[in-house]
């Protein structure tokens, strides 16, 4: 017969996943702007990334023949590559800093941070693709290739190089902050599915330490073994504030499909009162 | 169930080891030699930093798949093997997106900047490396599926709370 005391103790059992409401909850979100401010103007020094120049070509007689040439980012498939993927990530890194701040109105299930993780991580390697073919490209025009007789470009169009590598290197930065933000959101959300006990298809070989069954648990009203409280009236002891109760022990099982938890406790009566059998709990006193 | 487990990432681990050592080998052994109007032309891998790139990236990725062969599948260090399968992707997948603009550029040319396509003199060397950056994106691609086994793992995350 479990009975309830007059106090309780404070209820600390409960499958609960623990807020953070700490500074650490701006950390995501300020990296977010970051990288996405990042990617953004990587994008738009690319985009953007334009130079003419007229050169001499010929001279007859005294009218010098000019060329114009110009150097576009569209002249080479790398840096369209580049253009469109930082675009990608920049509206990515926006997107989910919106959502970071109202999705927990509208998910049920927990999916979103799982959403959330799996396509930053897809951003961050699609972005490193784009960035190293970038790099290379822009090398080969710094430094031209003698062995392929291709020869470097940079000299002549140094605008449009210096630009080139400063959208590049801004694009760098972004990815190192999107790779930070990344290993952050998997590391929270290991932490999370650490605290969540899970259904059957968990791997129950090795024991896992971070499970509930291995700590104690304290339910609402739970006592500690050995401690007397006093008991409310219960049908055949009489002045229930003469009786105390002690705490003797839990039982708990487990069926199929439900668990049960007892609690025993020890009467302790005083002298003189002796119980009586009066609502047919139990079949006999002795 | 979880001996099969164990199979099944030791032989995804074994698969993704052969295509980058593949990769590896093949554009090592790409080298073409021809004599066009008595110049002797020579393409190597180490002509463009790009190819030395590749090559080392999938060294790295080999020498790291074969350390790991040896491992148990569920033990410790699951986090920090998750998070170096997640470097190794990212690396093999640059080295890659480097490799097809390099080529692009060798097998097309490119007009405005005055560079003519030199796939068309060691054509050989051209489709050695195009079968070495196959292999690599092969790798790639393996690597990938390894990541997310390596997620599945340490997290338990295909298996959502109800």
């Amino acid at each position: 017969m479990a009975s309830e005391g007059v106090e309780k103790l404070p209820e600390v059992g409960h499958e609960q996943v623990p807020v953070v409401r700490s500074k650490v909850d701006w950390l995501v979100p300020v990296l977010r702007l970051l990288a996405f401010f990042a990617t953004l103007s990587a994008t738009l020094v690319m985009a953007l990334n334009k130079e003419t120049k007229t050169i001499v070509v010929a001279t007859i007689g005294t009218v010098p023949i000019q060329a114009t040439l110009t150097a576009k980012f569209q002249h080479t498939p790398a840096f369209v590559f580049f253009v469109i993927v930082n675009g990608n990530a920049s509206l990515h890194n926006l997107l989910m800093l919106v959502v970071n701040f109202v999705w927990k109105k509208f998910d049920s299930k927990g999916l979103v941070p799982l959403a959330i993780a799996s396509l930053d991580l897809m951003n961050v390697v699609i972005v490193s693709g784009g960035v190293s073919a970038a790099a290379f490209m822009g090398q080969l025009g710094r430094d031209g290739n003698s062995h392929a007789r291709w020869n470097k470009i940079c000299d002549k169009f140094e605008t449009y190089c210096n630009h080139g590598s400063g959208a590049i290197i801004a694009s760098f930065i972004g990815l190192t902050l999107m790779i930070s933000i990344s290993t952050i959101s998997l590391v929270r959300l290991r932490n999370t599915y650490n605290k969540i006990v899970l259904n059957s298809s968990v791997d129950r070989s090795q024991p896992n330490p971070d499970h509930p069954t291995h700590q104690p648990k304290r339910f609402p009203g739970q006592r500690r073994p050995g401690e007397e409280f006093p008991c409310r009236r219960r049908p055949g002891i009489g002045d229930p504030r003469t009786a105390t109760g002690i705490t003797a022990g839990v039982v708990s099982y487990m069926d199929i499909d439900s668990r049960e938890v007892l609690f025993c406790y020890d009467l302790k009566l005083p002298e003189g009162i002796i119980p009586v059998k009066e609502d047919g709990e139990v079949e006999a006193l002795n | 169930m979880i001996f099969s487990k164990r199979f099944a990432v030791f032989v995804l681990r074994f698969l993704a080891l052969g295509a980058s050592i593949s990769a590896t080998a093949i554009m090592i052994t790409s080298r073409e030699t021809v004599e066009v109007l008595n110049i002797k032309f020579e393409a190597k891998y180490t002509n463009t930093p790009t190819f030395v790139y590749f090559v080392l990236m999938n060294a790295i990725a080999s020498g790291y798949s074969l350390i790991l062969l040896f491992f148990p599948a569920k033990n410790k260090f699951g986090h920090f093997i998750l998070v170096l399968d997640l470097i190794m992707v990212l690396l093999l997948d640059s080295s890659i997106s480097a490799c097809l603009a390099i080529g692009q550029v060798a097998k097309k040319g490119n007009s405005h900047a005055g560079w003519l396509p030199i796939c068309g003199q060691v054509h050989k060397f051209c489709d050695h490396a195009a079968i070495a950056v196959a292999a690599g994106f092969v790798a790639s691609i393996l690597y990938f599926i390894i990541v997310l086994y390596s997620i599945h793992n340490v997290m338990n995350l295909f298996t959502l709370k109800n």
